[in-house]
This record gives C-alpha cells, sequence and structure tokens, in this order.
C-alpha cells in the first residue's frame, strides 16, 4: 500500500488539496488500488503546491503542484510507481529549491506527518527535551546563550539574556508566551511551522519553561489563522495525552502547560506589549518599557516572550548542541533563518538558510527572478516596517548587523520583491497609510502623525510646483524624524523606514526624469 | 480641571524607602527609587511639558511631549515613565527635544478646533498651555486634512458634556475612571486615528455604566468633558475650601465661585478622606441649595391645618419660646425636648443640646443617629473603651483581607468605596456579608472571595460562628489575647463562644449559608496579616 | 461588639490595616454623636449621672443640670401619644420619613402642640408643624463636620446664609428669648466652648483646622495632631473587654400571610430621604423607589418589570414598581426609602434593639401581590400634600 502524504496546511488548502484528495481516493477505489494518504505540513515551497509526495522504496518522490484534473493522468502514469509524468519532480532532497537549504529548524516540517508523536519522535523529535530534562536551568540557558540564538520575531533580541532575566527574577509564578500574532505581510514561517511540526514548538516552549522555572505557556495566535487553531488544539491534547504537558512531564519533576489564546485581529497585539495586554483580556495598546515584560510581563509576572521561530529552535539546540548551531550563520548573527520570499517572484516561498547570503543570493537562486520577468526595482525586507533596498543594495549580506548597516533589518525575515515598474511614492504612501489602519492609536506620533503622512504625501504628488513640492517634502521629513524619536513603539517608529527609503528611490527617479525633461538650454 | 491649580507632579509619590541622587538639567536632585524623571523634575521646580501625565494617575506614555535625553542612553525616553536612576544626567531641554514637542503639537492641533477664544476651557486648558509652552506658530498640515471636528457632543448627563470634538485621546479620563473611582466604564473604542473615548460600548453617558462621580471631567485637560454650569457661567474666579454634607466620608471640596455664585464643587487633592476624589452627590448635587422649593423665611401657624404664615424672625422665635416655657408650665419640666441633626454641624448640635440642658432644663435631646448608629457607639464603647471608628480610611489602603458587614460602600460610601476598590485590584480579599448581591461581590476586577447572603437579621450569628470558629481552629492570636485583653472577662467569652449555639453548623441553618462556606470565610480572616471590619447600617439596626 | 470581639480575638486592632470600622451614614453622625446628642449622655460620652463631668458644665454654663437621663426618640413619640410630652424642636431631621413605623410617628406628631422644624424645605415632619424656622445649606454653613474616621473638616460658607441667618444663631436665640443667657459672636466660640469641655477635643480649634486642613480626635495634649488609629499599644479602657453577644433572633418571622423578607439600602444617586437629591438632577438615575425581588419570587406571584406591586406587612402597605433581580436571594426582597411617596417605611416594625433602641430597620416580613392601585397610604400622602402646599403656593 503507497503512502501518499499532502500536506494539510493553509496555502494547499486554499489550492484545493482537499478537491485533491477526494479526486484520489475516487480513482484509486475506481481502480482498485489501495493507497494511504498522509497529512504532512508544506515543506515551504509555495510554488510547487500543491506538493504530492510518495513514499517509494522509503525515498520520497515529488509531483506538483498538482490539480484535481491532472489526477487521473498521474494515475495513468502510474505514478505510485514512480511513473514518469510531467509534474513528476523526482527526489525531494534533490530539488535544489530544498537542497540548497539548510533546514535546522524547519528539519521535519513537510517530511513527516504533522500530528503524530510517533514520527515526530522517530525524527529526532523531544530530544531536546530529554537533554533538558537532564539539564539545569543554569545549563539550559547556558547552551542558549552559548547557540547565539537571538529572538525571530524582528527585534533579534538575544534569547539566552531574555531567559535568564527571567530565570533570576523572584516571582511566584512566571509565564512563557509564545507570540504567534504573524501579522507581517509577506511572512508565513509561523503559521509553516506550527502547522507542519507543531511539537516542535511545543517542546520548545517547555524547553522554556523548564529553564526559567515556568509552569504556563501561553500561544497568542493570529486570528487569521483557523487551521492553525484546529492543528494547534489537536496537538494540545496529544501532547498531553502522551505526558509531555500537564503535571511531572515525562515523570519529572516539571509541570507544564500550554494554553492556545486566539489573537484579537489587530497588527499591533505582535508587539509583545501589547499582546500581553490582549492576552490579559484588554484593549491591545502598547504599554511602555521598563518595566520589560521579562520582569513585569503577564499579569505582572516575569515572562518570557518569544516568537514562534525562536522557541522552535531551541529543541534541536539543545538536541545537537550550541556549538553545532553555532557554527551556522556569521558573526553575530547565528544559526539559520528561515527567509520568506513573495511578492514579485517565481518562486515564492519559504527558505532556511544559514546567515550570510546576499540577497541578491537568495532571490536568483531561489526566487528564479521576478514574476513579471521584469528587471528587479526593490526589495522590502523584514516586513512592511523594512526599507526598500534598491538594486545597488541587493549585495547586502543577509544578518542582521549589515541590514542595520544599511539602513534596514530583517525583521522576521519576509522578504517583498518589486519589478522596476513599481510606484515608490505609492509606497511610501502605502507604509503611512498602513501605520494609520494598524496603529493602536495609543501615542499622538503615530496615531495622527500617520494620517498626516498619507495627507502629505498625496500632496506631494499633486503638487503644483517644485517650491510647493519640496515644502511638503521637508514637512514629510519633519513628521518622519517626530514620529521616529517620539512614538511609543517601533510601529510609529519604524514607520518612517519604509517610507524614507521609498521616497528617496522615488526621488532618484524623479530627478532623473526632471533631468531629462529639463530643456537643455536652459542654464 | 480645576480653578485651584495644585502643584501637579505627573506621576504618582514613589513610597520606596531608598534614594537616588541625579543630575536634571545641571541640577541635582534626591527623589524616592521609582520617581519619575518627571516628578523628580518637578520636585526641582522644572516643568516638563507634558498632557496624558497627572499625578492622580500611574505614568501612561502617550503624548509624548515629555521626552528627555539622557546622556548614555539612546533616543528620547518620556519622562513620565522613565523612572529615576543613580547618577542619570538628563536634559529637559535640548533643541532636538524643542524640535520633537513642536512636531507633536503640531500634530494635536492639526485635529483640533481653533475656538479658543469661545471655547468653555479658554484660561482654563492645558492643550493651549502647552501650544504657548513649546512655541507652537504654525499648524504646516493645515486644517484640511482627516479630522474630528464634526463629532458629535454627548450631552446626556444631566451634569457634564463629553464633546469629542475636542478629544486629544490621552485616556486621562478612561484611567481616572479605571483606577481612581474603579469603575471602568470608559474605554478607547477602536485603534489608530479613529481611537475615540467611549462610555461603555459606543453608549452614551447617560446609559453607560458611568456613576457620574466626575473623576473623568476632573481630569479631562481640555473642554471634551466639562462641567455643564461653567459652560453656562464660564470659568469661576474664587474658590473656598469646604467639607461635602453628604455621606460619613465627609470629602474636601473646593467650591469654585463667581461672586456669589457658585459654579462648581471640586473635590480637593489635599483632603485627607478623599484626595481629590468624589461622588456624583457631592460632586454635583448641590443645586438643591438655590431650589425653589427651599423656604427662606420662618413661618408660623397654630394648627396644623392651617395655612403657613411667614413672618419675621423675632416674632417666630418669641413664638417659639413662649409656647415652649407655657407648654413647661403645664405639663412639666419635661413636656419638651428636641432633635438634633446628624447632617447640622458639630456647633449647631452642640447648641441645640446646650439648650435642651441648659434652657429646657432636662435632657430630652437625642438625634437621628438613634436610628442608625447608636448600638455601634454602645457595643465599641463596651469593648473597646471609645465607641468611633479604628482608623482612617487611608488604612484599608494596608488591609489583606476586609470583611464588610451590612454595607454596601459603592451606592452609600462611593469615595471610601472606590480606595476599597483599588486595594482589591491590589490583590487584598473581600468577604461580603450582606443578603443582597451588592457590587462588592463581583464587578469590574473585582470579585469577593466570599459572599455570605446571609438571611436579614443574623448578623451577630454569623460573627459568633466566626469566633467560635477561630477559637476551634486555634487561630486565636493568642499573644495578643493574652498581653491586650482582660483575662476574666476572656475566659468568660470564651466558654459563651464554645456553645453549641455558635458552632458553624448550628448557626449555618439560621443563616442560611453552609458551614464550610462559613469555616473558609472565617479562616481567610482570620489568617491575614491584616485584617479589616467594615460594617454599616445592616449590622447596627439589629445587633 | 461581636466585631470588636472577632478583632481582639486575631490581633486586628491596634495597627494600620486592621481595626473596626462603621461606615457611617449621614455626614455628621459621628460629630452629632460626639457633641452629646444623647439623653444620657453629655458630648464626649460621658453620662449625665457622673458628677464630676456635670459640674463643669454646670460652672462653664452657670446653672444647674439635671442628672437623670432624658428621653429617647422612641420614648418621646410613647410620650407624645400618650399627651404628657407636648413640645419638640427639630433640628435638619425627618422623623416623618426616616422613622420606621410611620403611622406611629405620625400620631405622635399630631399629638404635639408646637412641633417647631428647622430645616431647609417643608419636609414631612414639617407637615405636623407649628413652626418652620428655615435652615442653611452647607454652602452657607461655618463650622465643622466630623467623617466617619473622626476627622473633623472645615465647614467654611461659601455664600451667606440665605435666610440671613445661622443655625447657631437661631438655637442661641431660642435659648435667650427662653430666659437662658447662651451668647456666641461667632460659631469658632462654640468650638473654643466644645474645646474646654470636652478632653477627646481639648485641642482643636477653627485656627488649628485652619492650619492644618483637619483633624482626628482625640486630639489633645496626649495627641497634639490627632489620632488617625486609635488602640495603638493599648485600648482606651484599658485591656479589651470581651463581652457576650448573644444571638437573639428577630421576633419579626416570616409567616404564610406575610413569606417574604424585606431588607432596606440605598442607591448611588440619592441621599437618604432625598431631601436634598430629589431636588436635583440627580433624579434622571433613581425617580423613584423600586422593589427588587428575586425572579423566583416574582414568578410564583405572576409578577413582571415593571409592574406595581403592594408591598404589605402587618403594619401597613406602600405600592412600588418591582424589578426582577438576581442580587437577592429567593425569599427575600429589597427596597431604597428615598422618596417620601415610596414610604417604604410604613411597613416596617417598630422593634428595638435591646441596648439602644435603635430600629429594626432592616427585617421585616412582608408579602408582594400585583395591584393597580396606590395604598390608602399614599393616597392619603398626595391629598395632605396637596393640602399642605397649596397655601405655600398661593403665599409665593
Amino acid at each position: 500500500m503507497t503512502k501518499i502524504y499532502l500536506p494539510r496546511e493553509t496555502t494547499t488548502l486554499s489550492l484545493g488539496v482537499e478537491e485533491l484528495i477526494s479526486a484520489i481516493e475516487h480513482e484509486a477505489a475506481a481502480r482498485g488500488i489501495a493507497i494511504q494518504i498522509l497529512r504532512n505540513g508544506s515543506r515551504g515551497a509555495a510554488w510547487l503546491e500543491p506538493l504530492l509526495e510518495i513514499d517509494f522504496n522509503g525515498k520520497r518522490l515529488g509531483y506538483g503542484p498538482v490539480t484535481a484534473s491532472q489526477i487521473q493522468s498521474l494515475f495513468e502514469a502510474d505514478f505510485l510507481n514512480a511513473g514518469e509524468h510531467e509534474l513528476k519532480l523526482g527526489e525531494i532532497s534533490d530539488i535544489p529549491w530544498f537542497k540548497q537549504q539548510q533546514r535546522l529548524t524547519f528539519s521535519r516540517c513537510g517530511e513527516i506527518e504533522s500530528l503524530s508523536i510517533d514520527e515526530y519522535k522517530k525524527h529526532g523529535g523531544f530530544r531536546g527535551l530529554s537533554a533538558a530534562l537532564k539539564s539545569s536551568s543554569k545549563d539550559i540557558i547556558n547552551i542558549i546563550l552559548d547557540s547565539g540564538l537571538r529572538g525571530r520575531g524582528g527585534a533579534a533580541f538575544p534569547a539566552g539574556i531574555k531567559w535568564q532575566t527571567v530565570a533570576d527574577a523572584d516571582a511566584d509564578s512566571k509565564y512563557i508566551v509564545c507570540n504567534a500574532d504573524e501579522g507581517d505581510s509577506g511572512t508565513f514561517s509561523d503559521r509553516l511551522l506550527m502547522e507542519g511540526d507543531s511539537y516542535c514548538l511545543i517542546e520548545g516552549m517547555i524547553i522554556a519553561g523548564i529553564a526559567v522555572g515556568a509552569e504556563h505557556g501561553f500561544i497568542y495566535l493570529r486570528s487569521e489563522y483557523p487551521l492553525t487553531k484546529i492543528i494547534l488544539e489537536e496537538a494540545l491534547i496529544k501532547a498531553r495525552a502522551a505526558g509531555y504537558l500537564g503535571n511531572t512531564i515525562q515523570d519529572s519533576i516539571h509541570n507544564f502547560d500550554i494554553h492556545l489564546h486566539i489573537g484579537a485581529g489587530a497588527y499591533i497585539c505582535g508587539e509583545e506589549t501589547s499582546l500581553l495586554e490582549s492576552l490579559e483580556g484588554k484593549r491591545g495598546q502598547i504599554r511602555f518599557k521598563p518595566p520589560l515584560p521579562a520582569l513585569k510581563g503577564l499579569h505582572g509576572k516575569p515572562t518570557v516572550v518569544n516568537n514562534v521561530i525562536t522557541l522552535a529552535s531551541v529543541p534541536v539546540i539543545l538536541a545537537k548542541g550550541a556549538e553545532y548551531y553555532a557554527n551556522f550563520g556569521r558573526g553575530k548573527s547565528l544559526g539559520t533563518m528561515p527567509f520568506q520570499l513573495s511578492g514579485n517572484v517565481k518562486h515564492g516561498g519559504l527558505v532556511e538558510i544559514s546567515f550570510g547570503l546576499t540577497l541578491r543570493e537568495v532571490i536568483e537562486n531561489f526566487a528564479g527572478g521576478t514574476y513579471t520577468g521584469k528587471a528587479i526595482g526593490a526589495v522590502q525586507v523584514g516586513g512592511p516596517l523594512g526599507a526598500y533596498f534598491s538594486g545597488k543594495q541587493l549585495d547586502t549580506p543577509l544578518d542582521y548587523e549589515s541590514f542595520s548597516a544599511a539602513g534596514g533589518m530583517l525583521g522576521h525575515g519576509g522578504i517583498v520583491v518589486f519589478d522596476d515598474g513599481v510606484d515608490y511614492l505609492e509606497q511610501a504612501r502605502f507604509a503611512m497609510e498602513f501605520c494609520s489602519v494598524e496603529s493602536c492609536g495609543k501615542c499622538t506620533p503615530c496615531r495622527i502623525g500617520s494620517v498626516r503622512g498619507v495627507e502629505v504625501i498625496t500632496r506631494i504628488r499633486t503638487a503644483e510646483n517644485q517650491s510647493e513640492r519640496s515644502e511638503q517634502y521637508d514637512l514629510l521629513e519633519d513628521l518622519c524624524e517626530t514620529m521616529e524619536d517620539a512614538s511609543l513603539c517601533a510601529m510609529g517608529g519604524l514607520t518612517p523606514m519604509p517610507v524614507r527609503s521609498a521616497v528617496k528611490l522615488h526621488q532618484l527617479l524623479t530627478e532623473r526624469t526632471d533631468e531629462t525633461m529639463r530643456p537643455t538650454n536652459e542654464s | 480641571m480645576s480653578l485651584e491649580k495644585d502643584l501637579d507632579y505627573g506621576t504618582p509619590e514613589s513610597l520606596c524607602q531608598e534614594l537616588i541622587s541625579l543630575e536634571i538639567d545641571g541640577h541635582q536632585v534626591v527623589v524616592p527609587e521609582g520617581t519619575s524623571i518627571m516628578r523628580a523634575a518637578k520636585q526641582l521646580g522644572t516643568s516638563i511639558p507634558k498632557l496624558c501625565a497627572t499625578d492622580s494617575l500611574e505614568a501612561f506614555g502617550s503624548c509624548r511631549l515629555c521626552l528627555v535625553e539622557i546622556e548614555g542612553r539612546r533616543g528620547t525616553p518620556a519622562s513620565c515613565t522613565t523612572p529615576v536612576e543613580a547618577g542619570m544626567i538628563v536634559h529637559t531641554q535640548t533643541q532636538k527635544l524643542a524640535k520633537l514637542r513642536k512636531g507633536v503639537m503640531e500634530l494635536y492641533i492639526s485635529d483640533h478646533p481653533l475656538d479658543c477664544l469661545t471655547c468653555s476651557a479658554n484660561g482654563d486648558c492645558e492643550l493651549q498651555d502647552m501650544a504657548g509652552t513649546v512655541g507652537l506658530r504654525d499648524v504646516r498640515y493645515g486644517y484640511q486634512g482627516d479630522n474630528h471636528l464634526n463629532a458629535t457632543r454627548d450631552n446626556s448627563n444631566p451634569y457634564f458634556s463629553f464633546d469629542p470634538s475636542k478629544c486629544i485621546v490621552c485616556s486621562r479620563c478612561v484611567r481616572a475612571c479605571d483606577e481612581v473611582q474603579g469603575t471602568f466604564a470608559l474605554t478607547i473604542s477602536k485603534r489608530g486615528f479613529e481611537s475615540h473615548v467611549s462610555a461603555g460600548i459606543e453608549d452614551s453617558f447617560l446609559d453607560s455604566e458611568c456613576v457620574s462621580c466626575g473623576a473623568c471631567v476632573q481630569a479631562c485637560p481640555t473642554a471634551t468633558l466639562m462641567e455643564k454650569t461653567v459652560i453656562e457661567h464660564g470659568v469661576p474666579e474664587h474658590s473656598i475650601e469646604t467639607t461635602c454634607a453628604y455621606c460619613g466620608v465627609g470629602c474636601t471640596f473646593n467650591a469654585e465661585m463667581k461672586g456669589d455664585q457658585v459654579v462648581r464643587m471640586v473635590p480637593a487633592k489635599s483632603g485627607k478622606a478623599n484626595e481629590g476624589h468624589a461622588c456624583v452627590k457631592g460632586r454635583f448635587a448641590w443645586g438643591y441649595a438655590s431650589h425653589k422649593e427651599r423656604i427662606l423665611k420662618p413661618m408660623l401657624r397654630s394648627s396644623i391645618d392651617d395655612p403657613w404664615r411667614e413672618v419675621s424672625w423675632e416674632e417666630a422665635i418669641q413664638f417659639t419660646a413662649k409656647k415652649f416655657r407655657e407648654l413647661q408650665q403645664e405639663y412639666g419640666r419635661k413636656a419638651i425636648g428636641g432633635i438634633s441633626s446628624s447632617r447640622a454641624t458639630n456647633e449647631e448640635v452642640f447648641v441645640v443640646q446646650k439648650l435642651v440642658r441648659a434652657a429646657f432644663e432636662n435632657n430630652n435631646i437625642d438625634t437621628c443617629a438613634r436610628v442608625c448608629h447608636s448600638p455601634t457607639g454602645f457595643g465599641l464603647n463596651k469593648t473597646l473603651g471609645t465607641s468611633a471608628g479604628t482608623q482612617d480610611f487611608i488604612s484599608v489602603e494596608s488591609a489583606d483581607v476586609i470583611l464588610l458587614i451590612g454595607a454596601n460602600p459603592t451606592d452609600a460610601h462611593p469615595v471610601f468605596a472606590s480606595r476599597m476598590k483599588k486595594r482589591l485590584r491590589e490583590g487584598a480579599q473581600i468577604i461580603v456579608v450582606d443578603p443582597r448581591r451588592i457590587d462588592l461581590v463581583e464587578s469590574p476586577h473585582i470579585k469577593a472571595a466570599a459572599h455570605l447572603a446571609i438571611l436579614p437579621g443574623t448578623n451577630v450569628a454569623l460573627i459568633n460562628a466566626f469566633a467560635h470558629i477561630i477559637v476551634e481552629e486555634d487561630l486565636v492570636d493568642w499573644d495578643y489575647v493574652n498581653h491586650r485583653c482582660d483575662k476574666d472577662l476572656f475566659e468568660n467569652w470564651l466558654a459563651f463562644i464554645k456553645r453549641e449555639q455558635n458552632s458553624p453548623s448550628y448557626v449555618a441553618k439560621v443563616l442560611g449559608v453552609e458551614a464550610e462556606t462559613l469555616r473558609k470565610a472565617a479562616r481567610l480572616y482570620a489568617r491575614a496579616e491584616r485584617a479589616a471590619i467594615y460594617y454599616g447600617l445592616g449590622v447596627t439596626a439589629h445587633s | 461588639m461581636g466585631m470588636a470581639n472577632l478583632a481582639m480575638l486575631t490581633g486586628n486592632l491596634g495597627f494600620n490595616g486592621c481595626g473596626v470600622n462603621p461606615l457611617r451614614g449621614q455626614n455628621n453622625v459621628q460629630g452629632s454623636c460626639d457633641m452629646g446628642s444623647f439623653p444620657h449622655e453629655f458630648p464626649g460620652y460621658r453620662p449625665v449621672s457622673d458628677d464630676l463631668t456635670r459640674l463643669s458644665f454646670e460652672n462653664d454654663w452657670g446653672l444647674r443640670l439635671d442628672n437623670e437621663p432624658g428621653y429617647r426618640i422612641p420614648n418621646m413619640f410613647n410620650e407624645a401619644v400618650k399627651g404628657s410630652f407636648k413640645g419638640m424642636y427639630i433640628q435638619g431631621e425627618d422623623v416623618a420619613q426616616s422613622d420606621p413605623d410611620i403611622h406611629h410617628v405620625e400620631a405622635a406628631l399630631r399629638n404635639l402642640d408646637c412641633l417647631v422644624v428647622q430645616d431647609l424645605f417643608l419636609n414631612e415632619t414639617a407637615k405636623y408643624a407649628h413652626v418652620f424656622l428655615p435652615g442653611t445649606s452647607f454652602l452657607e454653613k461655618n463650622g465643622t463636620f466630623t467623617n466617619a474616621e473622626r476627622r473633623l473638616g472645615r465647614v467654611r460658607p461659601a455664600i451667606k446664609p440665605r435666610t440671613g441667618k445661622h443655625e447657631w444663631q437661631i438655637t442661641m436665640e431660642i435659648a435667650q428669648a427662653m430666659g437662658y443667657p447662651m451668647h456666641y459672636d461667632d460659631s469658632s466660640q462654640i468650638m473654643d466652648e466644645i474645646a474646654r469641655l470636652t478632653p477627646t477635643f481639648a485641642g482643636v480649634s477653627f485656627d488649628k483646622l485652619d492650619r492644618d486642613g483637619s483633624l482626628q480626635w482625640p486630639c489633645n495634649d496626649e495627641a497634639p495632631n490627632g489620632t488617625p488609629i486609635m488602640h495603638i499599644d493599648k485600648f482606651v479602657r484599658g485591656l479589651g473587654a470581651f463581652e457576650i453577644t448573644e444571638f437573639i433572633p428577630t421576633e419579626e418571622k416570616v409567616t404564610p400571610k406575610f413569606p417574604l423578607l424585606l431588607t432596606t439600602g440605598r442607591i448611588l444617586s440619592q441621599y437618604n430621604v432625598g431631601a436634598q437629591t430629589r431636588r436635583t438632577e440627580n433624579n434622571v438615575w433613581h425617580p423613584e423607589d423600586i422593589l427588587e425581588i428575586h425572579p423566583y419570587d416574582a414568578a410564583e406571584r405572576g409578577i413582571k418589570n415593571g409592574d406595581l406591586i403592594m408591598l404589605k406587612s402587618r403594619k401597613g402597605e406602600t405600592s412600588l414598581h418591582a424589578l426582577l433581580s438576581e442580587r437577592m436571594q429567593p425569599g427575600v426582597v429589597y427596597t431604597t426609602f428615598h422618596m417620601p411617596f415610596s414610604g417604604a417605611n410604613i411597613v416596617t416594625t417598630e422593634y428595638s434593639d435591646w441596648a439602644t433602641n435603635c430600629p429594626e430597620y432592616k427585617v421585616t416580613a412582608v408579602q408582594c401581590s400585583l395591584t393597580d392601585h396606590i395604598s390608602e397610604w399614599q393616597q392619603h400622602f398626595l391629598d395632605y400634600q396637596a393640602k399642605q402646599t397649596k397655601p405655600l403656593l398661593q403665599s409665593s
């Protein structure tokens, strides 16, 4: 009986995987062939989804992207026995998209049946936890410190230091909060991990709990991920039943349980203090810092707030050691990072690679150029608050320090590509508009500034003469300064980053145009 | 807002014992740890611009006017939310800060009506003050942009109006409702530019949970929340500090006047009973003093079926005196008496009892306190030696467990209730003994550890059962009893309290409350580090 | 005192955060008690029978004082009904509305030959009065109130007495007219006399209050700045006295005819008998007294929200609108007593606390039933009200 793998994952679902399964089952039944359909997660190659895989003599062969109308022809080509077909991709591990990656955190994602604890364990799962259960809190934190793991949510704060702070805090209760409010446009790594390898996140949270002495964890999941919710709920039930959650986990002295909380549907709740407010049942509004959440977090107690990928990177570090993980990456950006390619690209999806490749290399090696076939105009890295990088900047290496030095940020690893037909001023306006829509409204620069920003940029476009326009440019720059320096959190504080970079690109373009249009006999 | 400009330190006082020394604009200042930079600066006499901060509320950090620069630190942190640190060197006035503050004010004013001259808060508006302070001269964004100038005014509350077109969304009203009053009636609805103050879920103020305590009006830095009397009469010109005449909390108020007309009553921060807070009665319901039904001239009539006749003071007083003397002559010295009022001043009461004892020559004087609190006087006097309450109000802020018996402070003593609720939100527990599920049993952010819904009239049985349980389970503070109490009386009482009739299982039937519930509550009271009892009419009227 | 026993038993007296505290109803319940408004006690809770205390007053006031306790309010009413008590001076207190058992009170008041009422408004009691002396509001008063934490706060006049006379002046002039030479130039002199004659107030004066803001008594040489917390280190009486507090069940019992227990209370927006708050916009929150009844009890009687209900006790009956509320347990109904028309006290009984004659406000056995008319008493109230205010309206 051949095993067929088809992802149970949001993208694939939207591409009609359920209809596909019905068609396969129908066709197999009609032909009297016994098959077993297993549900894995997505491996992240969105451009190949729905990616159908079969287990052929222990090897995983892929066909994709498959549509229901092609099922009959696949059966006719005897795909169950590796038959040739125009969709045949060959052995998964040989596909360049996967071959070029260094998958540490996503090693199991797409490979295993996502909700099977046995499969998870067979593929190295819970080894990190076993190691943690044998270690002291101090040892675990030292391993995390030595691994160089930094927060993958965007701020890149060293995870070990955060854990240490919480571990050292004196309190009757502490919490682990997983930030799964993945709101940056063009990012989906959290979702892929949670849908494809949820036990990995659970394991990471348990280890964090043991390390800092917390007995309760919360996953704050964005409300726009309904399938993820279903999968996580099931995973939590199974993990509890298997003794990985609850009291005396795996017969140790440790208690730890995880509660799933569905977010309030606001981008700002991805900001950790807003998230905590929301988790407490309040309006998702920014809290000022200090006090740090590590000292006064959820319900005023010391709290680790980490992103999904940060926590999901913990098991492999504990299982294979700090050095193993730190051998990937470069400088202060150690380990791997799942980058997510989207926008105007031929091949979109997630790639987990060591820090250090240049932006250009990633786009060329994985994305296969623009979807429209035009030249690359700009790339926005790090979500809606990230800077626009022009062609010249594409050689910036993808690591925290290099990006910061280039006036940008890696953020949560979103890479959105635009071709050279993009209207930069519109992108700048969009950045302000995004801020105005998603601002929590607490602080003035963000609440009013973003709205004025949209208006000023609109006036730049409609300005009737150069002096009027330059007046508005000056005002925009003053506004950016006010927003950057005076905003309460990164929402308003970082909005100037895409605005300024896009405006600069726009100005470069228009100056060039102005120059070409300027009568030569003027001077 | 108020006429009396009390010094506003911007953030609450830190009660920390540790002192921290730092430098602000070249001056050294020493303040308790936990003090904000804003407060430390104010202590030096340096006012850092601010709008969302006021010292009756916790720091919030939303207006972004109070930014400062700290040597060795990146950025421009808000001085209200940044606590002092030893050796810190702070600059409150730099070119950069001036530009940022002006930038922020420019944004504020780009969404504010320019009607200062005709505004009810003219001369009494912090927004206006700040625009002046930062030197705003121009709003380059113009006034054509998106704005809230057409937002509809809510006049539903009889005493104050809410004009959202003037709102700067500083949340002071919301925070005052939460932190000071503890009602949680207000919120900010929607987000971003659409953020706006909302009573309940977009209710009118009148239809919302608002209890009209006026804390929001007091906290508002603009004309958004404004007393209707001020809108009608203008800003007051002088003020007289006095004491409210409603309940037993005795809040200190400033009667803010225009000539001989009261414009508004503003709770005084200096008042130790209320510390700047008030309730709907004291704050707003003073109009009765000039109600048309008030009688201003003495009146007489010979029979109660006759109509009243206005007379001079002289005639009324002479008539009274003559009549009283005649009655005494005819029916004896004791045939007349007086009742003094619990609403009158001490001086007025004193002279009434003196009138009775000295002029009536008998002791036929009593007070309406008779109908409510005299058993208290009797009981406490016998046990402790004096009949009055043992604590000051602020004591409740140190209580760990509160036993509330037959009192409904959120209705009857609202300002004290707010203090109590604040303590409960900090983690103290409350046991409510009341036949009725009063608000303190369960209300926003308050949940009683126990509600003992006893049958009316059974308080004494309950208290005896508590004592029985404490004795039986040996939760007695022996050291205290041995050193501070009369041994013989105690032994005598002990024998009484141990009786079966005081046991929880027996009393449970009398009260209609389960014995185990009684036990748990009694233990909670007895084991508390600091436990306080507050009681009201519900107890004294039949103990 | 059971509560004081409890606090002593657990060591919860004499420290911050502890104690036994009454929440006083009116603004100056504490003060009016402190000021000796008792038939058996002088100011400062000292028995009239105590020779030394009495002597100090006699010396100061220049005459001999009665050493026998006088009548308590219920005694006055009883004597009035009997016909031996004929004249009363009532300062700012609407006994006809706030005392339980209005029928009895009415009968007593009607029997008086001279009832003098001193108040802001023609209250219910004034309907039986022969002399009405207009009083002052707190905005006109100059003096002190003492709150529930024993704190004396200054009451300062925002405006002059609208009646032309301070209330203490009225009292003083009655005394003078009766031949007793009472004289003060202003109210601060009264406080000076209080301080002179009352050891716990020895350190109090208007000057000191104006300087310090407010003071908690005792305030004297031992505690010059007042006393926030009492009984620190030792009790006022020395050793704490555990007193036996036998529970005596109320005689008020539910019966098949009166199967519900009525208890009364207050609402935020109204104050006591509502004389003030009823005359403000506060009525928007509470225009009438409402009977709260548990849905279970209501269902048994076919009562729905808003229905007019006749509330009956052995003493009397009144009609109120019903509010179905789960705040009550089944078997208990609740109302406020802010509105004269509802006459909630028309149904309350006159059982008194054995030691102090405190009326048993809070428990009355009652029955509720749907009705389509107001009670006889309420009709009488309306008629009498119309009759009493009519000539007044004509004159003004």
